[in-house]
Parts: C-alpha cells; sequence; structure tokens
C-alpha cells in the first residue's frame, strides 16, 4: 500500500505517496532531493542523518516517512539565513570543525536542537547532546570549541572564571 | 513489503479492534527504533503496523505523593528524563534513561516501545523492576496489571498477549528510608547497551541503620532480568557497608549464569555482576532521602 502524507520540509508544504516501510531519510534524499541530510550506518547509530523533527532531533533513517505526517522537518537546506550561512555553520568554519563533512549535518542540527533550548549549555551539556553523533576524521574537539564559541557572552565569562 | 499496511487508530480501543482484526498479521507500532531496525534487516516485518504513537490513553506522566509515579507507554523516553517530577522524586529513573542510546532516539522511543520489544540487553527493566513497578495492559477482556517481575519472559518475548497493548507503566512511591540506584556497565557512555545492568533498592529498619528489604535484579546477563533473591535476603538485617553488599554480591554472581558474547566470556561478566551488584547497592544506600 502506498499512503498520501502531508509533511513540511525546511517551511514549504508538501503532499507525497509513501510506502509504510519508506523511511524520512529515504523520503528527503531520494524522493525531495535533500541530499544534505547523509546516511551513514543506516541502523540509528551514527547521527549523521540527524534532522529535526517539530525541533526535536530525530534519526531519520530509523523514522518512517509516513510518522511524520503534519509534521515540520528541518534539515541542513532549511538553515541558510537570506541566501547566506547560518551561525552554528559559520562557528564550524571558524573553527575548522569538520574534515570530510559527512557527519557535519548531523552535527549542526543537534547543535541547532541544543541551542534552540540552552542558550549557555556547559561542556558536559554539550558532550552529552552530541552523544551518538559520530565523527571519524574531525575529532570532536574543534567541534566542541566550534559550539563552545556559539555560547552568550555570559556562559563564557562564567566559563573562564570557573577555569581560573 | 508492497502490501504492507500502515494504521492509525485514534482511539485505544479502535486500536485494540485492529489488533484483533488482522491477528497475528498485525503489530503495533510506537517509537519504531527498534521495530524500523527489525523491518530493514528483514528480521521481522509485520504485514500491518498499527501505530500507537499518539494514542490520548497512552500519555502523560502523573504523580501523586504516598502512591506513586503514573507513566503513559506512550511517553518518549526523553520526556520521563526531562520530567521535573521524575527527576525530583526518581532521580534514579532519570539518570538510567539518560544512559540509553543518545538524545534523538530517546527522543523518539517509547517507554511502553522499550519494556514490550523485551530486548534483554536493555537498561529500564532492572530499576523498574527494584522499584516495584507494574505494567498495566488493555486486551479484549479489559484491563490487566502485570508485575515487571513476570512482564520479561524470555529473549524479546513479554506477558503481553498479542491482541494486548500496553497502556501505562506504575511506579509506587518510594517509601521513607528507602534509596534506589541503578550500575550500568557499558564500554562506551553512549550508543551502547549495557553489557550487566543492576538495579538495587534498598529500605531501612526505624533504627536507619540495618537493612529492613532489598530488592535486586541484573539486566543484561541472560534472556530477562534476574532477581537473585537469595542475596536479596541476605542484605536483610545487615548493617549496609561493604560487608554486606560483598556477600550479597557473591549470591548475585551465583544466581546469574551469564550468556558468553564478543565483548566478554560468561565468567567475566559473572565477576562484573559482583562489581556491578555491590556499586548499586552502594548508590543505593547513598540515595536514602
Amino acid at each position: 500500500m502506498r499512503y498520501a502524507i502531508k509533511l513540511q520540509v525546511n517551511g514549504d508544504p508538501y503532499e507525497v505517496l509513501v510506502k509504510p516501510s519508506t523511511t524520512l531519510v529515504d523520503l528527503l534524499r531520494d524522493v525531495l532531493h535533500f541530499t544534505g541530510t547523509k546516511v551513514g550506518c543506516n541502523m540509528g547509530e551514527c547521527g549523521t542523518c540527524t534532522v529535526l523533527v517539530d525541533g526535536q532531533p530525530a534519526t531519520a533513517c530509523l523514522t518512517l516517512a509516513i510518522q511524520c505526517q503534519g509534521r515540520e522537518i528541518l534539515t541542513i537546506e532549511g538553515l541558510s539565513v537570506n541566501g547566506g550561512i547560518h551561525p552554528i555553520q559559520k562557528a564550524f568554519l571558524d573553527n575548522a570543525a569538520y574534515q570530510c563533512g559527512f557527519c557535519t549535518p548531523g552535527m549542526i542540527l543537534a547543535v541547532k536542537a541544543l541551542l534552540d533550548v540552552t542558550a549557555q549549555p556547559s561542556d558536559q551539556v554539550i558532550k552529552e547532546a552530541l552523544a551518538g553523533n559520530i565523527c571519524r576524521c574531525t575529532g570532536y574537539l574543534r567541534i566542541l570549541d566550534a559550539v563552545r564559541a556559539l555560547r552568550s557572552p555570559v556562559a563564557e565569562q562564567e566559563g573562564a572564571h570557573a577555569i581560573s | 513489503m508492497e502490501d504492507q499496511e500502515y494504521l492509525i487508530p485514534e482511539t485505544l480501543q479502535e486500536a485494540l479492534k485492529l489488533l484483533r482484526q488482522y491477528g497475528e498479521r498485525a503489530r503495533v507500532i510506537a517509537g519504531g527504533t527498534s521495530l524500523v531496525i527489525f523491518m530493514k534487516q528483514k528480521l521481522f516485518v509485520p504485514r500491518v503496523l498499527v501505530d500507537i504513537r499518539r494514542l490520548p490513553e497512552l500519555q502523560g506522566i502523573s504523580y501523586q505523593r504516598g502512591v506513586g509515579l503514573d507513566v503513559g507507554a506512550g511517553t518518549s523516553l526523553f520526556e520521563l528524563e526531562t520530567s521535573p517530577v521524575v527527576r525530583e522524586r526518581f532521580p534514579v529513573l532519570a539518570s538510567m534513561l539518560a544512559q540509553i542510546a543518545s538524545p534523538r532516539i530517546r527522543c523518539q522511543a517509547t517507554v511502553g516501545g522499550s519494556l514490550c520489544h523485551g530486548e534483554p540487553a536493555a537498561d529500564p527493566g532492572p530499576p523498574l523492576m527494584v522499584l516495584g513497578a507494574t505494567a498495566v495492559a488493555m486486551g479484549p477482556k479489559g484491563e490487566r496489571t502485570i508485575s515487571l517481575d513476570s512482564f520479561f519472559q524470555g529473549y524479546f518475548q513479554t506477558a503481553l498477549a498479542p491482541d494486548e497493548i500496553l497502556v501505562r507503566i506504575r511506579i509506587p512511591d518510594l517509601s521513607e528510608r528507602s534509596g534506589c540506584a541503578y550500575a550500568k556497565y557499558a564500554l562506551r557512555k553512549a550508543l551502547d547497551r549495557p553489557m550487566i545492568g543492576v538495579g538495587a533498592w534498598v529500605r531501612l529498619d526505624r533504627d536507619n541503620s540495618t537493612c529492613a528489604e532489598a530488592r535486586l535484579a541484573v539486566g543484561a546477563v541472560s534472556p530477562i532480568p534476574v532477581r537473585p533473591r537469595e542475596a536479596e535476603q541476605s542484605l536483610k538485617g545487615q548493617r549496609l557497608g561493604e560487608d554486606a553488599f560483598r556477600r550479597a554480591a557473591e549470591l548475585a554472581m551465583r544466581a546469574v549464569e551469564p550468556v558468553p558474547d564478543l565483548h566478554a566470556s560468561g565468567e567475566y561478566k559473572r565477576e562484573m555482576v559482583g562489581v556491578f551488584t555491590r556499586r548499586a547497592l552502594a548508590a543505593a544506600v547513598a540515595a536514602i532521602g
């Protein structure tokens, strides 16, 4: 059976026919051509397919497309602001927080989900929010640096004070 | 599976009717984080999926002092983990949940789905068992309450009948002078199943120093979590310190028959059951409020 579902992707409405077994990541990449979302393990373990569903991080390879009826999906393509890059993307660039870039879309969306609810996350909170987003080449320290740079100035000062 | 069907009932009664109607061909799906993997691997591909994730009867977390916590089976692990009342009254559950998979999986996966999957290497079973939790299931004959002690029946098997749906999980309030803890042994901090997961609950006598009652549950070493009854009994009337923990740990080691796997031999796991039983007991005593 195929089912018609309606959903929003990056603010635009779509109506598509899906099989029950079609995953969100397959819908995004193969049907709607949002190929910024990557498929790594396809088993929910690597985090590179992370997108936001109604603002919450989701593993697009383990989410059935049909479960996204009526939901709002945000992919890396939807982050751009007036054609330019998003501040999180800029922070990743400034801190050289990527090499091959395969994990980057998932990392950036996981960071967005975190910063949307926690403006000044501690290092521990950042690490917990990114747990399960796996990077095999950049190393996590530069990614951590990028997120630290996005903390509000108040948090920076507190952090500096705590270290000294 | 071209002919796979996906049904989204609006009420629990409607869902139960669909399960009766489709019988063995149907399977409920909630968060899907476990079932979708099974479907991808062709291990198990139900012909009919009945989506119960958003059934109103499966939602909500409520707490009543002296009674306990009532959790809808459709609650996401993340929702339970971050619930203020859970953090305040059942910190053991909040910290156990925070150790499951990753934040994004916890946003999808549900409490009920995690239990009904019957995966042997899962975290929630042992702490819920020692807390005395019960599962409330609804079926064609009405509601039925199942103690978590008898909920797990075997490898990916539970006490639920094919036409029943787990609706709620009830966790009695922690009594005075009692504490509960969960000690997990995993090789990684995130996205790792427990190699061993020990839940411990202790209640002190009125003298505040000897143990009135203790419960232990050892998960992940066998198809279902094990309650090492002799180890529990050994703690009764004892002063809760290293000596008592050590004796209980030795009895717990004898009560399990760990399955060897690629991570470790049965012998090593048995040794670690001892270590983590001691740690869980010490943490449970430290948690007494």
